[in-house]
């Protein structure tokens, strides 16, 4: 009897797997994209986790597009446009022919009603709101014109409106559904229609047969794909293997040890992307000792063999990174590559220089007192140099520096590896690794750092003004500079490319002067795909792949 | 006897002297832990080699993802390892013992309110519960060592408090009370030696998957500084490196089962023991 209920059991669980997810009533061919994070909200007027581009870059249509290849703004929903001299309002001209997927029509008003919804601060936005910078309200001139003013001219408009945050939805579905849920019920213009997103399970998409009015670089492939479920796997170690094993047919942020391996099998292919925006970089504390120094913080620079990190971490798969800004990014400027090459000398004279002369028992450098350096001030009096300086002789002050790292994009790996090159000329590094990014601004509010990663991803430079203007919210170096302001403030007000291109290469030397980052690897996101998908290709930000130009070439029977 | 199949292995190995072979594991690990600055082929901290280096003559058990000798990792590693656990451990059974034998042998209100305030810990998975405390306290090996504790500490006193409640009504603890024991005596003097087999078997087994959820907290990136060598985050860092260099396991984790199988096999065979000694 028992062993028939088990039997009985056993069977039903069976069935329940058996049964068939809405995924697979819908067309064919089917592939399964893994997606690395499960992002807390997937609505993207809202949340600002990159991961949710990935399915809804193609759910959505933006009102300009750019070129992947050129970088140049391209018709997206708008056909055309035309910006003001003073850079003050911009006046769009709309397709006429544009559908939603629920088939309310697209028009002036769908702008407007997007853009009201992004603006209320009953929404929450996290990031589209940001992207909209100095926007002053809309006036909509006709049914299908409308014009967007700004109360300050705010240059990275137009690459704002061409991301996914700033993607046109349908007014009939904002209005049927509120904050919370119209994330599970999303209609945009898109080549591709959501069907139905399970949390920390699925979000499956299907193809919009009526797409009719996508940017030249979107190209129908021969075999197109029909239907995209996208899975969560989370853990790094397992992308490689899923996607061997045919449970995905591509996936992102595969490990560089397994990209290695994948690269050897003739039926995966992988695709390294350049991410553009702020590489892999450890921002330095100018007002915590003994980092406040320029000489130190240079000094750590020459001290980091760079190349050897990216030989051992990253398995040669990423660039060095010698800037603020990766070569991937508008306006980067390429005078700042293979500054503070790797050299030891250099690292050594210069922390002599600033007072780390001797070496203690441990092989750690320390500064004797005497120098002009003050005692660490405990409840803000200012310590009495004259008090023990016999006993202050003996000790001196040694280079002790501490970093703090999240624990993902194998940051921790790095810290290690700089902390025992480091190590070698004396200088003790030690390492506190936080559980996440909440923990991560919890650790930069206490100021108890010299070195802390952050970085974020964009095509735009106007990103470094978040990091090095003076009161900026992630300003975690502690740096004031009027100038280095000016150069980041004016970069986002000025409209003409040259000016900006002269005013963002001046942030980037200045940033690497006053050596303010340790920037090491500009990020590459490794993605690995089966050799039978076709077209694969990623839009002008990297992270976002062009699903529409996807094909999968039928198995082969022989 | 019934035996967990994992510990065949031992039990026949022991049946030799059941005291003698996990008393001389633990002596082994132990002393090797200790000994690591003197031992230790390298600093374990130190980039010595090529990464994932299979196991040569330099260095015995390969190199792990970075570049370090794995040998040496393992012997500093025992350091933090553990002292987290007897730390945790200690946070189990100290006050574990203290509230479940009060709860057992007062009964009552004492009884309902102690047990209840275990009961509502024992509703979350311990790992859970283990994860919100270390998320209150912050990343570090105190940290894990005080979240681990607090999350095995209900389980064991409610197993003291059974074994406690079942002894209570013993026809030599009646004799006790008759003769005019008090009730602080009682229980130092005929409940703990009475229920202490019991308690350290169970001892053994909190020892055991302290030991597991600690490396998973370390694991998580609970564990502060990463270049700390530590088994739960060498087995951590093996499993992204298990395709390429799949050795790379095997010391952290032989490290730890060895560990956990020995004091299983000690606290059963001492408890064999005081059966016996009664």
């Amino acid at each position: 009897m028992r062993y028939l209920v088990a039997c009985a059991l056993i069977l039903s669980l069976l069935l329940a797997a058996c049964v068939p997810s809405s995924a697979s009533k819908l067309p064919e061919p089917r592939i399964v994209y893994g997606l690395s994070l499960m992002p807390s909200g997937f609505d993207p007027h809202i949340n600002a986790s990159a991961e949710l581009g990935i399915p809804l870059r193609s759910v959505y249509d933006t009102l300009v597009y750019r070129d992947p290849a050129t970088g140049d703004y391209v018709p997206g929903l708008a056909t055309e446009w035309q910006i003001t001299a003073d850079g003050l309002s911009y006046t769009f001209t709309l397709r006429r022919d544009v559908k939603f997927h629920d088939g309310t029509q697209f028009n002036a008003d769908a702008v407007g009603t997007n853009i009201d919804r992004i603006m209320v601060p009953e929404t929450g936005s996290q990031k589209a709101r940001f992207m909209l910078g100095p926007l002053a309200g809309y006036e909509i001139l006709d049914n299908y014109t409308i014009r967007l003013n700004l109360s300050q001219p705010y240059a990275p408009l137009l690459d704002s409106l061409s991301q996914v945050y700033l993607g046109i939805a349908s007014p009939r579905a904002l209005a049927e559904y509120d904050n919370a849920t119209y994330q599970f019920h999303q209609v945009g213009t898109g080549p591709y229609k959501m069907v139905e997103y399970v949390p920390g399970n699925r979000l499956v998409l299907t193809r919009n047969p009526d797409y009719a009015w996508g940017p030249p670089f979107y190209v129908m492939p021969a075999n197109p794909v029909q239907t995209i479920e996208f899975r969560f796997l989370e853990d790094p170690p397992t992308r490689a293997l899923a996607l061997e094993s045919g449970e995905v047919q591509i996936v992102g942020e595969i490990l560089p040890v397994d990209a290695q391996l994948l690269s050897g099998n003739p039926g995966l292919r992988l695709y390294p992307v350049p991410i553009p925006g702020q590489p892999l970089q450890f921002m330095m504390n100018t007002s915590r000792f003994p980092t406040d120094s320029d000489a130190v913080r240079q000094a750590l620079l020459f001290a980091t063999n760079r190349a050897a990190i990216v030989d051992t971490v990253f398995q040669q798969f990423s660039p060095v990174a010698y800037g603020p800004l990766s070569p991937s990014t508008d306006y980067y400027y390429d005078q700042v590559a293979n500054s503070y090459s790797y050299n030891i000398e250099q690292a050594q004279s210069l922390l002599s220089a600033a007072g780390f002369t001797q070496t203690n028992s441990n092989g750690i450098l320390f500064a004797p007192t005497g120098l002009d350096i003050p005692p660490t001030p405990v409840g803000g009096s200012v310590g009495d140099l004259t008090a023990t300086p016999a006993a202050a002789q003996i000790t001196g002050i040694p280079l002790e520096l501490t970093m703090v790292v999240p624990p993902w994009g194998l940051v921790p790996q790095v810290a290690q590896v700089i902390q025992s090159q480091w190590r070698e000329i004396g200088i003790d590094l030690k390492i506190e690794q936080v559980a996440g990014l909440n923990q991560l601004r919890e650790a930069a509010e206490t100021g108890r750092y010299n070195l802390i990663a952050m970085n974020s991803p964009g095509r735009d430079p106007s990103l470094l003004e978040q990091y090095f203007v003076t009161n900026a919210p992630f300003n975690w170096t502690g740096y004031s500079d009027l100038e280095l302001d000016a150069y980041l403030q004016e970069g986002s007000r000025q409209i003409d490319s040259q000016m900006r291109g002269a005013l963002y290469g001046a942030a980037q030397t200045r940033i690497m002067e006053r050596a303010l980052i340790l920037p090491v690897r500009d990020y590459v996101n490794l993605n690995g795909a089966t050799a039978r998908l076709e077209g694969v290709a990623f839009d002008a930000q990297g992270w976002f792949p062009i699903l529409y130009n996807f094909g999968l070439t039928p198995e082969d029977r022989n | 006897m019934r035996l967990p199949p994992g510990d065949v292995f031992v039990f026949v190995v022991s049946r030799t002297d059941r005291l003698k072979v996990p008393l001389a594991v633990l002596a082994t690990i132990i002393l090797a832990t200790t000994l690591a600055p003197v031992i230790a082929p390298y600093d374990p901290m130190a980039i010595t080699g090529e990464p994932y280096q299979p196991p040569t003559r330099e260095h015995l058990f390969g190199t792990d993802t970075l570049g370090r000798d794995v040998l040496s990792r393992t012997l500093f590693g025992g350091q933090q390892s553990l002292s987290i656990v007897l730390i945790g451990v200690a946070i189990i059974i100290l006050p574990g013992t203290v509230l479940g034998m009060s709860a057992g042998f007062y009964g009552q209100w004492t009884d309902r309110l102690l047990m209840a305030s275990m009961d509502i810990l024992l509703a979350f998975p311990n790992l859970l519960l283990a994860l919100v405390i270390i998320t209150l306290l912050g990343s570090g090996g105190w940290q894990i060592a005080i979240a681990v504790g607090i999350a095995g500490l209900p389980a064991y006193a409610r197993i003291a408090r059974t074994a406690t409640a079942t002894t209570r009504n013993a026809l030599y603890i009646d004799a006790a009370r008759a003769i005019g024991v008090r009730s602080d005596r009682l229980l130092s003097h005929h409940l703990l030696p009475n229920v202490l087999p019991l308690l350290l078997s169970f001892a053994a087994v909190s020892l055991s998957w302290t030991m597991l959820n600690s490396a998973a907290l370390a694991f998580l990136g609970f564990g502060g500084d990463p270049s700390v060598p530590n088994w739960g985050v060498m087995l951590a860092e093996a499993r992204y490196a298990f395709r390429v260099a799949p050795w790379m396991s095997i010391p952290p984790g032989l490290a730890i089962t060895a560990t956990v199988m020995a004091v299983n096999r000690l606290a059963d065979a001492s408890q064999e023991r005081f059966r016996n000694r009664t």
